[in-house]
């Protein structure tokens, strides 16, 4: 994939971090050094991916999302977004946008809820067949898009412990836009391009986090909770399998994306009991 | 006078408090509880008695009790608020004032829980083996109720000076004994005994399936796991009873999860899961089987327990697959048939449609129990047809395949294609030597068939080197340690099977030769260069060597009669 990679503290066997931000660092920080040239590039019309990418409690999604106290990416991408618009008043934009969670191979569209969408391959471009898009002409009310999405799949989610930690979520921004100042032609150039921002399922192995979400520090701890007796049972039973990340759909849809012209953006989130984890992730 | 059970009551709301703590002040209400409990302690202590409500001069001994009761609890939240080592030291002073009072009616449960809490401290410790001892004391302790008619008391009764409720108290006991089974084994997974383990992940589940499960898919889908333990270590009666254990629940509970739509999913989800347990335990046994024919030496492990069985009657019925070994063709195609069945229901839910990755994985599945049980086959006709099929099913998914972005898949079908086209061709080979013995002149089709079937392997093996090609169609020089085995495996057989080429053209024989001979320098160079190739193919390696001087002779001899 072509792009920038940036990892949180760890340098290993010759990997160079771009940047690196230690756990003082804001989600300011991480935005105007790793995503607002990404934002740039899509509102000149080139496609962008941002991915966060990392353990369930390493706080990815306060990154992306943000909290109370402090704005997520996606605020400050949205911002930029229309901040970019405004500054470019001879150019008429238009905003669209969608929102899907895979889960197991499965897409399910989250500001419908309808699942099991179908994706296809049309004149080089990854579609997915009747996926809704919504406009947006503000800044909140993209805000509101993800935060309705975000309720529909929390939904899901408390029927299946695993499905939060094990699903990806793309949110894409499509942004098209033509010069105002043809005037009255019929051939007036439309660019287009994709701005996705992913959030990809939690990387933690199967022998580590129990489900209850606390720590288990391996090889030391027992895990006090039953509903991990499953984990346990795993590790007995493990030969030479390893938990593979492979979502096949995912990088289909972000074919786009991903190859060619398109800059990518990952942002691993690392938590200090995780280093194991994080040479894994940089793979 | 502080009445026992208020304290008790006091400490049981601070403990349910204490979710609420703020992050900032996590262990807020256990310090309190711990206070509460140890000023309870002092007054002990000063006034040499306490009040236990309508009981009129509680005993010395049960003052006692008391005491270890409550050192206990202060203990436990002391190991739940990071203070280890002192833990240890309040619950072995606990432990040993329980035993002092010799009143086993009152004591047994609550040693057993100081027993337990131990276990977590040692191991926290990393001081398994101590941790080991404290459990398994607090197993046979358990063992002990067995015999006993009284009722006993649990942690909570002593405060209140009586078995407040029965159902409680009973219940306990064989919580604190479900616990210790389980902290069991994680400790011998942490010491490395694992099939001491495994019999305690066992007990768990026949314990929890004695009390009652909550998770039904869950418990069966951890029967299913661990019996692909046991098969591995070839104990297959275990396997096979503990994967019956998980289909007869999962049928148990069918009807009930058809009115509820959640759990639907889910519950499709893990039978498909345990039916691929059932394919792999299949597998598993006609290889074990085989090794067995061969008398190849086999790792022989043990275990050191009877595993005793489910109390439930009815898990017999989905025992209808043999654990024995298979000696013939017959017996492991019983097994086989089995294998396929279950692989057959797993694709219903990891159809091609959904969830092609999966299906991808369960048709190499089925390609293994093919390839497994044709190595009982005895007729060549017969075996090259099970070849055959699993060519076609591996064809038939390499079609519908995207191979970019299936990557790793793709090469791992294609590979096992080109073994498997391989295996055919040795079958072809077979078949005209036998031909030929006989004098028979119809060893010609057979040739050509096997001529077939070698430029087929080529081809295979060729498309399976293209997926390494990168955008100049050029493999790289170095190749990840994952890639340089498949990779030159790979060319070794391609010049193998251009080597067997068949011709009465003789400039054809020679430009086959030729061409064989660069497929194994090129695999001999790699490894002159890279040491760890040379390690990974430690066998072939000579014999490319070989045949580079025999077919140079060969071509030698034919150039100059």
């Amino acid at each position: 994939m072509a792009g920038m990679i940036i990892t949180v503290a760890y340098e290993a066997k010759g990997k160079r971090a771009n940047h690196v931000f230690d756990m003082k660092a804001t989600n300011r920080d991480v935005y105007e050094q790793v995503t607002k040239p990404l934002v740039d590039s899509a509102v000149s019309g080139f496609n962008a991916t941002i991915f966060a990418y990392g353990q369930t409690s390493s706080g990815k999604t306060h990154t992306m999302m943000g909290s109370k106290t402090e704005r997520g990416v996606l605020e400050l991408v949205v911002n930029e977004i229309f901040d970019a618009i405004e500054s470019n008043p001879d150019r008429e934009y238009l905003l669209r946008v969608s929102f899907i969670e895979i889960y197991q191979e499965q897409i399910t569209d989250l500001l419908t809820g309808s699942t099991r969408l179908k994706v296809s391959d049309a004149h080089n471009e990854v579609v997915i067949k009747e996926l809704s898009e919504e406009m947006c002409s503000t800044p909140d009310s993209v805000i509101d898009v993800m935060k309705k999405g975000e309720k529909l799949r929390h939904i899901a989610c408390t029927n299946m412990n695993e499905r939060s930690s094990r699903s990806h979520t793309i949110f894409r921004i499509i942004i098209e836009s033509r010069s105002r100042c043809e005037t009255g032609s019929d051939e007036i150039a439309i660019q287009l391009s994709h701005l996705n921002l992913v959030d990809l399922a939690g990387s933690e192995k199967v022998n580590q986090t129990g489900a209850t979400g606390g720590r288990f520090k391996e090889g030391c701890a027992i895990n006090v909770s039953l509903s991990a007796l499953g984990k346990v049972i795993d590790q007995l039973s493990k030969n030479e399998r390893h938990v593979n990340f492979r979502d096949n759909k995912l990088t289909h849809i972000l074919r786009n994306s991903l190859g060619g012209n398109a800059r990518t953006a990952i942002i691993c989130a690392i938590s200090p009991a995780s280093v194991d984890e994080t040479l894994s992730t940089l793979r | 006078m502080i009445e026992a059970a208020s304290v008790y009551s006091h400490y049981e709301s601070l403990i349910e408090n204490s979710v609420k703590d703020p992050e900032t002040d996590p262990y807020r209400s256990k310090y309190k509880a711990i206070c509460c409990l140890n000023g309870f302690l002092d007054v002990m202590t000063t006034f040499g008695t306490i009040k236990q409500g309508f009981e009129s001069s509680p005993n010395e001994l049960h003052i006692l009790c008391l005491r270890a009761a409550v050192l206990f609890l202060v203990g436990k939240l002391k190991c739940e608020t990071n203070e280890a080592g002192i833990a240890e030291t309040l619950l072995l002073e606990s432990l040993s004032k329980a035993s002092a009072t010799l009143d086993v009616q009152k004591t047994l449960q609550l040693k057993l829980s100081i027993l337990n809490q131990l276990g977590l401290i040692y191991c926290d410790l990393s001081k398994h083996e101590q941790a080991e001892g404290v459990l398994l004391e607090a197993i046979s302790l358990y063992e002990e109720t067995k015999n006993m008619s009284d009722k006993l008391w649990c942690v909570k009764d002593i405060f209140y000076g009586k078995i407040v409720d029965q159902n409680v108290s009973d219940d306990n006991l064989e919580s604190e004994n479900t616990l210790t089974l389980y902290y069991i084994a994680q400790v011998y997974q942490h010491l490395g005994k694992s099939s001491e383990s495994a019999k305690y992940c066992s007990l768990t589940l026949r314990k929890q399936l004695e009390r009652g499960v909550t998770d039904t898919i869950y418990w069966a889908l951890n029967c299913a796991t661990l019996s692909q333990y046991f098969a591995s270590r070839n104990f297959f009666e275990e396997a096979r009873h503990h994967l019956a254990a998980a289909s007869w629940m999962m049928e148990k509970i069918s009807l009930e999860v058809q009115e509820n739509n959640e759990g639907l999913e889910r519950y499709h989800y893990r039978l498909a899961d345990i039916q691929r347990c059932w394919a792999k335990y299949d597998l598993l046994l006609i290889d074990h089987s085989w090794e067995l024919v061969q008398e190849t030496p086999v790792e022989k492990h043990e275990l050191h327990f009877n595993c005793p069985r489910f109390p439930e009657a009815e898990i017999a019925r989905f025992e209808d697959v043999p654990f024995q070994t298979a000696r013939t063709f017959e017996e492991a195609r019983v097994i086989f048939l089995h294998g396929q069945k279950m692989l057959n229901a797993a694709k219903s839910y990891y159809s091609l449609e959904d969830r092609a990755t999966d299906y991808f994985e369960i048709v190499q599945e089925h390609s293994h129990l093919y390839r497994s049980l044709a190595k009982f086959e005895v007729d060549n006709g017969r075996e090259s047809k099970m070849h055959r099929r699993r060519i076609d099913m591996l064809e038939d998914i390499l079609k519908v395949m995207n191979k970019t972005l299936y990557l790793n898949v793709a090469q791992q079908i294609y590979f096992e294609l080109g073994e498997t086209y391989s295996d055919l061709f040795a079958l072809k080979l077979e078949k005209v030597e036998a031909l030929k013995k006989l004098h028979d002149h119809a060893t010609l089709p057979a040739v050509v068939k096997a001529n077939q079937v070698a430029e087929k392997a080529i081809k295979v093996f060729t498309e399976f080197l293209d997926l390494y090609r990168d955008k100049n169609g050029k493999i790289p020089e170095s190749l990840g340690e994952d890639n340089i085995r498949p990779v030159l495996l790979a060319r070794f057989y391609i010049g193998r099977f251009t080597s067997k080429f068949y011709s009465t053209d003789t400039k054809k024989i020679i430009q086959s030769f030729r061409s064989a001979i660069e497929h194994f320098e090129y695999v001999i160079q790699y490894c002159a260069n890279s040491k760890l190739a040379k390690d990974l193919l430690s066998e072939e390696l000579p014999v490319c060597t070989e045949m580079v001087q025999l077919l140079s002779l060969k071509i030698q001899r034919i150039v100059n009669p």
